[in-house]
């Protein structure tokens, strides 16, 4: 073959095709599809049940959506499994299926001192179970609501004793009576290390919209939680303030904070994996309790 | 044997047979000095120093130095090392004398000096898990893009693993990248990466030696859990001056050394730069009409100098610089707007060491060091907008780094020829900056707004003190044991550690010998890695009052055999325990600006393995196969659910083939193949609804499907890591008698993916997703020239 015209052999164009081929020769060749094991496309039961003292047993049940499937779309609700539920070992009650799409207890309700286990089965399903123990609520030995500092900010001191030799995780909620003046934890501090649910306490954001903070005892087991709160009522009083103390399981507490932590990941490539604590066997979810201790105050 | 030789060892023979030892054994004299190399006037380390007529003797330590006391009378020393001849000196010793041994170099090529060295060292010393890289024959090792790395070439080694494709990152027996002391000329470097990690910051044609430690660490070395890595810049060649130049697919390298204008000492200075800027230089303003452009390019400058005042005095000063900078520039004009953004990431090492030899006493040497080093991480943006005389500018710029101040001083003693104590200590100042942030915005019409945040800029101290005897008892057995102690201050925390350290040779014969190992190490300074790649954006931390010391513990057995001349096999089984290491907690971030304290969980780790190193050493094949049987376990209490999950680079099998082929004295062809266990990683495997319950909402609720299911840490593992190199180099005499080399390789000859990340894909038109593995690297063929003169 003949090359018309005043082709001139030149270093840059050869080197400008050389780049070129090895670009588009790189980008052909590094991907490549790789399959992924045959137990993550297998659909699991989700159990997602929080269940506070006195109440019944209510239980949410659903199926997992395996990654590779395109459309996550609404939670199918697994309606015709069995779910029995034990207490300290023994049989307690199988929970039925009610129309609010929850299965419920007829009679047994949340006590403490006991460690209560689920199973549930479903022949389209591996058997999934879970358990947990309700603490004790905890003692709030100390409650006070200071003088405002203004017309919206208000500080509270709030002792809590802890039990010794039983590892706690708590809970502290804040809330109002009234849907226009939902609360804003402002401040939480203490001398000991804490960890808030959500990011710092942010006046301008929605994170604390609920108030809410978390922390365990760890390194301070049996030591009285003293705490300082700044709450800010935006629409000012003439309503009911409400302090919740929860005492909560290690799994709702490790529950808690790897749902944040995911949820914080966002799409940050470079942030590590937010694996969520899941504490069922077999399959996927949470099933725990609480009990608690309330102060309230009544804002003029 | 020559009539002089002959003569001397019949002398000796009289002597010793007339008894007359005996009567003058009772008063001991020591002799001393330096043995060197007599082409270049360089001091070699480790060169023994026998008297075959007794069966004892010493070796140089790093500065060539060494010491011998003995009884007074005659004694035959024998000076050797190898690829050189050796040279024997009848000494009788009357009082103490001071002797330098010059030896000439043999016609042994350079592998087979650097390996049989190796050997012998593995056979006779106590020292074990340790390897010496072939620095002189690096070039002729097929690597990536044909870039000498002598960091890559420790990849190669048992018990060294890299970590994710082509990068240059070192995970040392299960230990992370910063539980490795990485010391150029004594001096940490805080970061050895150039690049992103694809090319370390070591020069190789600067280099003279690289030794490394992954276990039975002596008491000298401490502040690092699992390697040490020593790597020793040229001294340069007292005599001539001489020089290497070379040019390759992405640097050009230049070094020269020779003797100072005093004649009494040396230098050496070396230069690198990659030349990736400007040749994408030309496309990008094609691309854009010039309104944009930017580019990369790292460099790296070494110097060394040093000065002999006398034989008991000499001075050494070194310095290495090193810059990574990423830029990027546009400018645009519209009708009514002018816009200009201009975006820059600089990140490298400045470390600087000012050494005093100092020979006290003929048994006592000192050397006392002065040094700097500091890493550094900036990056910046800036814009300005002029929208019809709107003018509106943003300024950010993000800072890092950390930077240390030491005086160290390490004493040789040498009381008689089974003692060889080694003392010493340090300090330390750091000064970390571990993350500062600063924004300026200003607008037409609106005050500026200026603010600063981040981690504040925090100080600490660190000392060590060690002690250690090097100790031959009977003539096959030697331990060498040790303490370190060190401390660690930030703020008011006090820290302190003693770490006792134990090693142990057991000669069964002339081929065959035991060694076992304990040791125990602390870590005070951590780095906070978000994908162990080596990024610029990895931050040195102290340890504080809630963040503690990292420690381990070691133990070691280890064989090594050489069957026949040429030949050695070594294996070594280890156990390593690690207590207060760190991890990232789940989710977290290094853009998340937070406290670094609150985005780490501290916890335990251990590996345990097996390795095993086989090697061949002279004839026209050369090379070893390096194989590793290897488990690494970390445990956190917040992580996983408590369970132990296996690290990243956990890699259960690891194995390396190296060769060089000689088809010639002038030609030779290198191969590289490596395997290597699949990566750990987290991957989702399905999505479920969260449960939330508040005190102010009756029942709790249940969201869709928006949570992400991982079933354990690192629980999946990615496709097993292989890739074949080969390269072929010719050398050439020119005509001005200079010494020119080619070399051509191919990187990943059979194009193998290797992954480097893994990512979901959404298939349009099926209801399943794909997952797809991205790999960096596929065949890549490189050209390399280089230049002895």
């Amino acid at each position: 073959m003949k090359i018309s015209g005043n082709y001139r052999f030149s270093w840059s164009s050869f080197l400008l095709a050389g780049l070129m081929f090895g670009l588009i020769f790189g980008l052909m060749s590094c991907e490549e599809e790789i399959p992924f094991n045959p137990e993550a496309q297998e659909k699991r039961l989700v159990i997602n049940s929080i269940q506070e003292e006195g109440d019944l047993f209510s239980v949410h049940l659903s199926e997992s959506v395996p990654i590779l499937f395109t459309n996550f779309g609404e939670n199918v609700i697994v309606k015709d499994a069995e779910l029995n539920l034990y207490g300290n070992g023994e049989f307690l009650e199988t929970l039925a299926f009610t129309e609010n799409d929850l299965y419920q207890t007829d009679s047994t309700r949340v006590a403490q001192g006991i460690t209560y286990r689920l199973e549930a089965s479903h022949p389209n399903y591996p058997e999934a179970s879970a358990s947990f123990r309700l603490p004790a609520p905890p003692n709030i030995i100390l409650a006070e609501l200071d003088d405002p500092i203004d017309q919206v900010h208000y500080p509270i001191d709030l002792t809590i004793a802890d039990e010794p030799d039983v590892d706690n995780y708590y809970v502290l909620e804040i809330y109002t009576d009234g849907w226009v003046a939902d609360p804003r934890l402002l401040s939480f501090t203490t001398n000991d290390p804490y960890l808030l649910y959500g990011s710092d306490p942010d006046p301008a954001g929605e994170t604390s919209f609920f108030g809410r903070a978390m922390w365990s005892d760890a390194g301070r087991d049996g030591t009285s939680i003293p705490l300082q709160l700044e709450v800010e009522l935006p629409f000012g009083g003439g309503l009911w303030i409400y302090v919740e103390v929860k005492c909560i399981p290690r799994n709702y507490y490790l529950y808690l904070l790897t749902v944040r932590d995911q949820q914080n990941t966002g799409f940050d490539p470079f942030a590590q994996p937010g694996i969520i604590d899941n504490q069922v066997e077999g399959g996927i979810g949470l099933f725990t309790g609480y009990s608690k201790s309330r102060e309230s105050w009544f804002i003029q | 044997m020559n009539l002089r030789r002959i003569t001397k060892v019949l002398l000796l023979g009289i002597y010793f047979s007339t008894g007359a030892w005996a009567q003058e054994g009772s008063e001991k004299f020591t002799i001393s000095g330096y043995v060197l190399e007599q082409a270049s006037g360089d001091y070699l380390p480790g060169a023994s120093v026998y008297l075959p007529e007794e069966s004892t003797g010493t070796s140089t330590n790093v500065y060539g130095f060494y010491s011998l006391t003995l009884p007074a009378g005659p004694h035959l020393l024998r000076f050797s090392f190898v690829g050189f001849a050796p040279v024997d000196t009848l000494m009788d010793l009357r009082a103490n004398l001071s002797y330098n041994a010059q030896l000439l170099g043999t016609t042994l090529n350079e592998v087979e000096v650097s390996e049989k060295r190796n050997a012998q060292d593995q056979l006779k010393s106590t020292q074990m898990s340790m390897v010496q890289l072939p620095v002189e024959n690096i070039g002729e090792i097929p690597l990536f893009l044909g870039e000498q790395d002598i960091l890559k070439v420790a990849q190669l080694m048992p018990g060294i693993q890299s970590g994710t494709e082509g990068t240059s990152g070192l995970f040392v027996r299960g230990g992370s990248p910063d539980q490795n002391l990485i010391l150029l000329d004594g001096v940490p470097v805080y970061n050895a990466n150039h690049l992103f990690g694809f090319f370390s910051v070591f020069n190789p044609d600067a280099i003279q030696s690289v030794d490394i430690y992954k276990g039975g660490f002596p008491a000298r070395f401490g502040g690092r859990l699992s390697s040490v890595i020593d790597v020793r810049m040229k001294e340069g060649n007292a005599k001539d001056f001489e020089g290497v130049f070379s040019m390759g697919l992405v640097a050009g390298k230049f070094t020269l050394e020779g003797p100072t204008l005093s004649e009494k000492g040396s230098f050496m200075v070396s230069a690198r730069r990659t030349y990736i800027d400007a040749l994408t230089r030309p496309f990008t303003a094609l691309v854009t009409d010039g309104e944009a452009g930017g580019g990369y390019f790292f460099q790296d400058f070494n110097f060394k100098v040093n000065h002999r005042f006398n034989e008991n005095h000499r001075i050494f000063a070194s310095c290495y610089l090193g810059d990574d900078k990423a830029a990027f520039r546009s400018d645009y004009s519209f009708t009514y707007a002018e816009e200009r953004t201009q975006s820059e990431l600089k990140w490298g090492n400045l470390t600087g060491a000012l050494r005093w030899n100092w020979r006290i006493t003929p048994k006592l040497f000192a050397n006392t060091t002065a040094n700097y080093s500091r890493y550094r991480m900036t990056t910046g943006f800036e814009s300005y907008y002029n929208n019809a005389g709107d003018i509106s500018e943003t300024q950010y710029a993000y800072s890092s780094g950390i930077e240390d101040v030491a005086l160290k001083i390490d004493v040789d003693y040498l009381p008689n020829p089974n003692h060889h104590v080694r003392f010493g200590g340090q300090f330390i100042n750091h000064t970390f900056t571990p993350g500062v942030n600063q924004f300026y915005n200003t607008e037409s019409g609106a005050p500026p707004l200026e603010i600063k945040f981040g981690n504040a800029i925090s100080y600490a101290d660190e000392w060590a003190v060690y002690v250690e005897d090097d100790w031959q008892i009977g003539t096959r057995f030697k331990v060498n044991a040790g303490f370190h102690v060190s401390g660690f201050g930030f703020d008011s925390t006090q820290y302190v550690s003693a770490q006792p350290r134990i090693s142990m040779r057991w000669a069964a014969n002339e081929r065959w010998s035991w060694k076992a190992s304990y040791v125990w190490m602390t870590q005070y300074i951590h780095l906070l890695s978000n994908v162990g790649i080596g990024l610029p954006t990895d931050l040195w931390l102290p340890t504080t009052k809630s963040v503690t010391p990292m420690q381990a513990q070691q133990v070691a057995l280890g064989w090594v055999f050489e069957p026949a001349k040429g030949y050695s096999l070594s294996m070594e089984g280890y156990y390593k325990n690690m207590d207060n290491v760190l991890e990232y907690k789940n989710g977290a971030s290094f853009f998340a600006n937070s406290n670094w304290e609150q985005l780490v969980e501290q916890g335990l780790g251990w590996s345990y393995g097996l390795e095993v190193l086989a090697e061949k050493k002279v004839g026209d094949f050369t090379g070893w196969i390096g194989y590793t049987l290897s488990w690494s376990w970390r445990q956190f209490d917040e992580l996983n659910s408590g369970e132990k999950f296996p690290y990243r680079f956990d890699r259960r099998h690891d194995i390396s083939v190296s060769g060089i082929y000689q088809l010639s004295q002038m030609k030779s062809f290198g191969l590289v193949w490596v395997y290597g266990t699949g990566a750990a990683a987290s991957l989702p495997v399905a999505n479920y609804g969260e449960v939330q319950h508040y005190s102010m909402t009756p029942i709790p609720q249940v969201f869709s499907n928006n949570l992400a299911y991982y079933e354990n840490r690192n629980g999946y593992r990615m496709p097993a890591y292989h890739r074949l190199d080969l390269s072929y180099n010719k050398k050439k005499i020119t005509k001005g008698g200079n010494e020119a080399m080619w070399s051509f390789g191919v990187y990943n000859v059979y194009n193998r993916i290797n992954p480097f990340f893994l990512y979901v894909q959404d298939n349009n038109g099926d209801n399943l997703n794909e997952l797809i593995k991205v790999g960096l690297f596929p065949v890549i063929p490189y050209l390399n020239y280089q230049l002895r003169f």
